[in-house]
Parts: structure tokens; C-alpha cells; sequence
């Protein structure tokens, strides 16, 4: 039979209970503290104490070897800590990047020494990363980054400008795509991936507003910028096949889908209290039936990781459903709501759903828009 | 050998069968209600009726999640035979101590009101049937899983049914008929939800062919100079078609792993809500990617659309299936929302 995708069947985590009730009693210390609009901002949402918490807890690269800090432990496990902390609205935003892609990536492709430098300062809680990949002309379009690394003596000169590069302002590290050879016309060809510090002389960051009033992206420009020999990550000239392994990284987690998860938490209590009925039933049910199958998809992604497999195309699935659902959930409160559905922040229902409509278009936008990756699943189907 | 090796044996067996009976013609003779064609004859042989008896009683011993192989596949190839059916069956006899002996009852979609005098009421679609025939059907309670064996000789009325999937089938009404046997299934769901689960399965299976003829046609058909799988435009819809089914593939395993494990209602409502809600965008995205070829009658498309548009109807629909969920989730409140959630795969 055909059957393009592998996600695997997974069986209950051992102990997912005993460390689920560990998380929960973590997150009841904090939960109360945050507005329903701050929890609807969801993972972008700062907090260094938070994040330093975790790493205590020995939440961050939970999965990575213990020489440098990690506890070993499986990406099953490390699913568990992440679905609990998206179903609280948790503010992750110090440490999500870092533990997310960034790490990974300096374990998979990086030098000892990068290793030994700064996986112990994100499992800390104390490293946040930015992810330099966007520029003012190379938004989906990435091959064509122009942002240049020239080689000099003893390292590399940067000159550019990254744009849309989320908690730049607030992160201590950069992990850039940079051109090394050639022009942008050379495309995927002449890309190679830099890590280093965002306090180096040259750096302007430029905060920008969202729709919301919030800053949380900014745009960055190096100008001449001097980064040592030792900041190149990977091989010279491989940015692009790391790069998009990194990416499969950003798209497999359950934040792919679970932006609007406290919405639905809270609809659910507001028709707990006001009274359901069977339209208002089916419209709740459909949105479960449909988190549940994410979920089920999500926590088998994270089983194939634990394999050492790539689950690129599972991955590109799960965030196109995933962000459809998220999206849409505004407009099923406001069905059921009626009229009724206020445009102030009067109860904690309608302030939540003014945060997760106004911050929905960038769900599809984020880790590669929806085109992006329907165009990524229609060539992996061998569409030619 | 494990269970999901002999599955996989069994799989690759009826594939084999199956993959001869596949074609068009076949199939139209097969909705004609025409027999001696041969396939029913092999699948008998295979003896995959019993399935998921217990081994001690000369079955297979699979589970649920060991029988979505089977069930899938033959959605995969639009169940040209009620092999489905016979393994839900004979399952649900086994389990509810009815005597069927070698005799495979049919089973009817919908339920039946128990009278006081013992007696049944209801109105059945019963899929397969040619005429009267023995049928389980499940009985209409509050706590219990009852099924009775009825004949559907004694109906008020039974007549054939002319449905959109236009496999034979039979329409009875039954009015005060007298059970031959009552039986409860022990375990947490009904025979509906069974058949429900046989249901999503199959529109699992029937997607993933629907995903591979609308590639293939989209690689081969030629406009505008080149294949139309080179337009963003198609692609787009064809990615939307792959998500879909792998929506409705993963929900069925959901629902195995929770059946496996004891649990099970909550796990098929999800799993039949969430397979036959897209049975639309599939079945659209399928039409009209194939254009106008692909709604012809020699065409062997409309074979599995027609049937998705039967299967999501059959044993509760998206919307019936949503409501029973809704109430559920509602009923808890927003604070039990997330461990309902984990507990469909950790309780």
C-alpha cells in the first residue's frame, strides 16, 4: 500500500507520568503570573528567570550528553516538558531558539570547543540565540541570502543586513547563514553558517513593532563586523544542507500546533459556565478531534528523532495542519460567541482571543510560510 | 512470530489477491451485485474471517492495531468484499458469546430500540447483504454494549438499498422482531464503534490511493507543455490532499493503540470524526486535479470517492461523531481540556 509518510507508532513514555507531574507542579509555581495576553503571545514570550528556572530543573537540552550538561534523556521525554510548557502559555522565549535549533545543531555540526562554549550556557538557561536567516530580499526566497562573510586574516569580516530575527535585541548569541563565495545568484551554492556573539563591535539592532505594539523582531545590520576563525559552524560552503536540517528541527515541535491551545482552554470553561449546546458541541469537538491527531502525529516526529531519523516531510505535514487549526480557532470562538464576542480585553476569553487573532497571520509565516511548505511536501510526494 | 509480522503476512497475501480485482470493470460488476467473479471465493480461502479470534479458537489472535493493516488496505483497493465486515463480525460474536459456528453473520449500521417484550425496533442498513440474511446489530443502551443476532427474514420490510457507494446492500426495518441470540460485548465500546473504527480505516487506506493516482495523473498528464504536477497551483492542492490523509491515517492509529490498551470510545469518535471530515477537500482536490476524466464512468476514481462519501456517512458521521466528543470536552471544563488530551494516549 502507499504510504508516503513513517509516522511510527508510539507506545506511552515510561515514566511520561512521573516527569509530566514534575513539570506541572514546576509550572503551578508560575502559571498564576501570567495575564491571558501574555500567555496568548505563547513561545515567543521572553523571561531570563524563567528559562534559568528550567535549566535548574535540567529542562534545557535535556536530550544532549551529559559531558556537557545534558541529562541524556529521550526526545519522547523532552517532548513531554515542551507540550506542558505550550499548554500554559509558558514564557519559553529565553531558552526555545537555544534548545530548539541552535543546539542541536552546534552538537550535530559543530567543534568541540563551540560544544564545550555554549552548550553549558544554554542548558543553563542563560544563552539565548537568534537565528540570522531572513533579509530584507531573501525572505522565502532564502538561497538567495546577500549578508557576506570575507575571509581575513586570523577570521571573517560580516556585512550585511538580517531582517524578522525574533528576541535579537535580548539574545546573548547568532547563528547566521552568510555568504562566503560567490554573489546571491549563485543561490545555494557559497553558503556557510557562523555562530557568535550579538555584543560584537558593528551590530545595530533595530527594533521593529508588530501589529500588537510588541517588539519582538528586529531587523540587524553588521557592519563590518569581525568574527575569529573559530565562529564558522559546520563546513564551509554546507550553510544549505544544514541549514535545512536545522529548519526540520524548527518545524517538528508541537509548537507547530499548539499556538492557540489556551484559547481553546478557555473557550471551553466559558461554555462550561454559560451553556452548551449541540452546534456549539460539534464546533469544540471537531477542534479536539483535531489537536488530538496532532498531537498523536507531533509525539511520533519526536520518536523518529529519537531514532536518528529526519523527519522532514512528517514535519512539513504536521506544521501545515498544525498552523491551519491554530489559525482558524479565533473564528470558531467568535461562531459560537455570536454577537456577543467582545473586541475589548473585558474577560480573560476575550483577551486571550484578541492576542492569538492579531498574532495568527504570522503562524503560517514563521518557520517557512504555508506555500513554502506545501512546496516542500509536493516535491517530497515526487510531484516533478 | 510477532503479531505484526503475521499481520504483515496477511497483508501481502490479500494484497495479492486483491490487486487482481482492482480494476474498473471488475469493480462496476462487483457494485452489480454480480458473483462467481472468483475474488470471494480466494478471500475465503485466506480465512482471515477470524482474524481476531483468539488463537485457542483458531484465529489469528490480532489486535486492533494488527487489523488496521488489513482494514486499510482494503480501503486501499475500495473493498471490492465485506472482508471487513466478516472480521468485525466474527470479532464481536466471539466477544459477545454468540453462536455463529462457520456461518459469518453480516452486521448492521445503526442501532436498535430493545422492547419490553425482548423484541427489537429499528431501521438498519445492512452493507453486503443481496437478501435476508443473519445480522448482528447492536442494541440501543445506556451502560452496556449489547448486540443481538437477528435473521432479517422476519423484518417488517427489506428491500435494497440504492447508496452512493452502491455496494449491495439492504435497507431493513424491523418492527417488534424476535432476536435469535443477545450477547454483550465485554470491553469499552459497541459494535458501532467498531464498525466506526472499520470505517476510518478504510477511508485511511481509500486517501492514500486517492494521493497516488492524483500523483501520478499530475506526473504524467501533459498542458501548457509540461506535466501539470509543475504547477505551484497544483502542488499546493496536492500537499493539502497528502496532509489530509496522513490526518486521517494517524487518527486510526490513535484509536488501534487506546482499543489495544482497554481504552476506546473516546479514541474512535476522534478517529472517525477526524477521517471522514475531510472526505470533501480529499474528494474535491482528487476531481479536480484528474479534471473531467476522472468523473467518468470508465474512470476508476469514482470508485473510491463514492465510497469515501458513503464510508464518513456510515457508523456516524464527522458531525455526529464532533458532537459526542464536544460534549465530553465541554462537560470537563477548560481545566481537565489538556489532561483528556494526554490521557487518549497516557491514561
Amino acid at each position: 500500500m502507499f504510504q508516503p509518510y513513517r509516522f511510527a507508532d508510539i507506545e506511552v513514555v515510561e515514566d511520561a507520568a512521573a516527569l509530566r507531574s514534575e513539570v506541572r507542579e514546576f509550572l503551578d509555581e508560575w502559571k498564576d503570573k501570567w495575564t491571558p495576553w501574555e500567555r496568548g503571545l505563547g513561545w515567543t514570550r521572553y523571561d531570563r528567570k524563567f528559562s534559568e528556572a528550567m535549566g535548574a530543573k535540567g529542562w534545557i537540552g535535556m536530550c544532549w550528553p551529559k559531558k556537557y550538561g545534558g541529562a541524556e534523556r529521550s526526545m519522547l521525554e523532552r517532548h513531554v516538558v515542551i507540550e506542558e510548557l505550550l499548554a500554559v502559555g509558558a514564557p519559553v522565549g529565553a531558552h526555545w531558539v537555544s534548545d530548539r535549533q541552535s543546539g542541536p545543531l552546534i552538537l550535530k555540526a559543530g567543534t568541540e570547543t563551540q560544544r564545550q562554549k555554549y552548550l553549558p550556557e544554554i542548558i543553563r538557561g542563560e544563552a539565548c540565540f537568534c537565528i540570522g536567516l531572513s533579509e530584507p530580499d531573501a525572505g522565502s526566497d532564502l538561497a538567495s541570502v546577500r549578508t557576506r562573510a570575507d575571509k581575513v586574516d586570523g577570521g571573517w569580516l560580516v556585512n550585511g543586513r538580517k531582517i524578522w530575527t525574533t528576541n535579537a535585541h535580548l539574545s546573548e548569541y547568532i547563528i547566521a547563514l552568510l555568504r562566503t563565495e560567490g554573489t546571491a545568484a549563485d543561490r545555494h551554492k557559497g553558503l556557510s553558517q557562523f555562530v557568535f556573539s550579538m555584543r560584537l563591535p558593528g551590530i545595530t539592532i533595530r527594533q521593529i513593532k508588530d501589529l500588537t505594539g510588541t517588539a519582538h523582531f528586529n531587523e540587524v545590520t553588521f557592519d563590518n563586523v569581525f568574527i575569529d576563525d573559530d565562529a564558522l559552524i559546520g563546513a564551509l560552503g554546507e550553510g544549505w544542507a544544514q541549514v535545512t536540517a536545522e529548519l526540520a528541527f524548527e518545524r517538528s515541535g508541537p509548537d507547530r500546533y499548539m499556538s492557540s491551545f489556551s484559547l481553546l482552554e478557555e473557550l471551553v470553561e466559558h461554555v462550561n459556565k454559560t451553556g452548551s449546546d449541540r452546534m456549539i458541541d460539534r464546533q469544540i469537538g471537531a477542534e479536539f478531534a483535531k489537536m488530538a491527531v496532532l498531537r498523536q502525529m507531533s509525539v511520533s516526529i519526536a520518536g523518529m528523532l529519537q531514532e536518528g531519523l529526519l523527519p522532514n516531510q512528517e514535519a512539513a505535514v504536521v506544521k501545515d495542519l498544525g498552523t491551519d487549526a491554530e489559525q482558524r480557532l479565533p473564528e470558531v470562538v467568535r461562531s459560537i460567541l455570536g454577537q456577543d464576542s467582545p473586541l475589548d480585553k473585558s474577560t480573560s476569553l476575550a483577551e486571550i482571543n484578541a492576542a492569538i487573532t492579531q498574532t495568527a497571520p504570522t503562524f503560517s509565516l514563521r518557520g517557512g510560510t504555508r506555500e513554502i511548505i506545501r512546496g516542500i511536501m509536493a516535491k517530497g510526494l515526487g510531484l516533478r | 512470530m510477532s503479531n505484526a509480522e503475521i499481520s504483515q503476512l496477511m497483508v501481502d497475501g490479500l494484497a495479492r489477491v486483491l490487486a487482481d480485482f482492482a480494476d474498473a470493470q471488475t469493480m462496476d460488476k462487483i457494485e452489480k451485485g454480480e458473483t462467481g467473479l472468483g475474488h470471494e471465493k480466494l478471500i475465503a480461502e485466506l480465512g482471515f474471517d477470524v482474524a481476531m479470534l483468539p488463537e485457542d479458537d483458531g484465529g489469528a489472535g490480532l489486535g486492533w492495531k494488527d487489523s488496521v493493516k488489513i482494514f486499510e488496505l482494503l480501503g486501499y483497493y475500495a473493498s471490492p468484499t465485506d472482508l471487513g465486515e466478516r472480521i468485525i463480525s466474527q470479532w464481536a460474536s466471539s466477544n459477545a458469546g454468540i453462536e455463529v459456528n462457520d456461518n459469518t453473520p453480516h452486521v448492521g449500521l445503526g442501532t436498535v430500540e430493545s422492547n419490553t417484550d425482548g423484541s427489537v425496533t429499528g431501521t438498519i442498513l445492512v452493507p453486503w447483504a443481496s437478501g435476508p440474511s443473519l445480522t448482528l446489530v447492536e442494541i440501543s443502551k445506556q451502560d452496556t454494549q449489547e448486540i443481538c443476532l437477528i435473521d432479517t427474514a422476519s423484518a417488517a420490510s427489506i428491500a435494497p438499498a440504492d447508496t452512493i457507494g452502491r455496494v449491495p446492500s439492504q435497507k431493513v426495518v424491523l418492527e417488534n422482531c424476535a432476536p435469535i441470540q443477545i450477547g454483550t460485548l465485554d470491553g469499552s465500546f459497541g459494535l458501532t464503534h467498531a464498525m466506526a473504527f472499520l470505517r476510518s480505516s478504510q477511508i485511511s487506506g481509500a486517501m492514500a490511493r486517492i494521493l497516488e493516482m492524483t500523483i501520478e495523473y499530475c506526473n504524467t498528464r501533459t498542458q501548457f507543455g509540461r506535466p501539470v504536477g509543475k504547477f505551484q497551483a497544483v502542488q499546493q492542492l496536492v500537499a493539502q490532499l497528502a496532509g489530509e490523509m496522513a490526518a486521517a491515517n494517524a487518527a486510526v492509529k490513535l484509536a488501534a493503540m487506546g482499543m489495544d490498551k482497554g481504552r476506546g470510545p473516546l479514541e474512535i469518535a476522534i478517529a472517525k470524526q477526524r477521517a471522514s471530515a475531510p472526505v470533501a477537500l480529499v474528494a474535491s482536490i482528487a476531481h479536480e486535479t484528474h479534471g473531467a476524466i476522472g468523473v467518468t464512468e470508465e474512470h476508476i476514481l469514482h470508485y473510491f470517492t463514492r465510497r469515501l462519501w458513503q464510508w464518513r456517512e456510515e457508523a456516524g458521521n464527522e458531525h455526529f461523531w464532533a458532537e459526542e466528543i464536544g460534549r465530553q470536552v465541554v462537560l470537563g471544563g477548560g481545566e481537565n481540556l489538556w489532561p483528556k488530551l494526554i490521557g487518549l494516549t497516557e491514561g
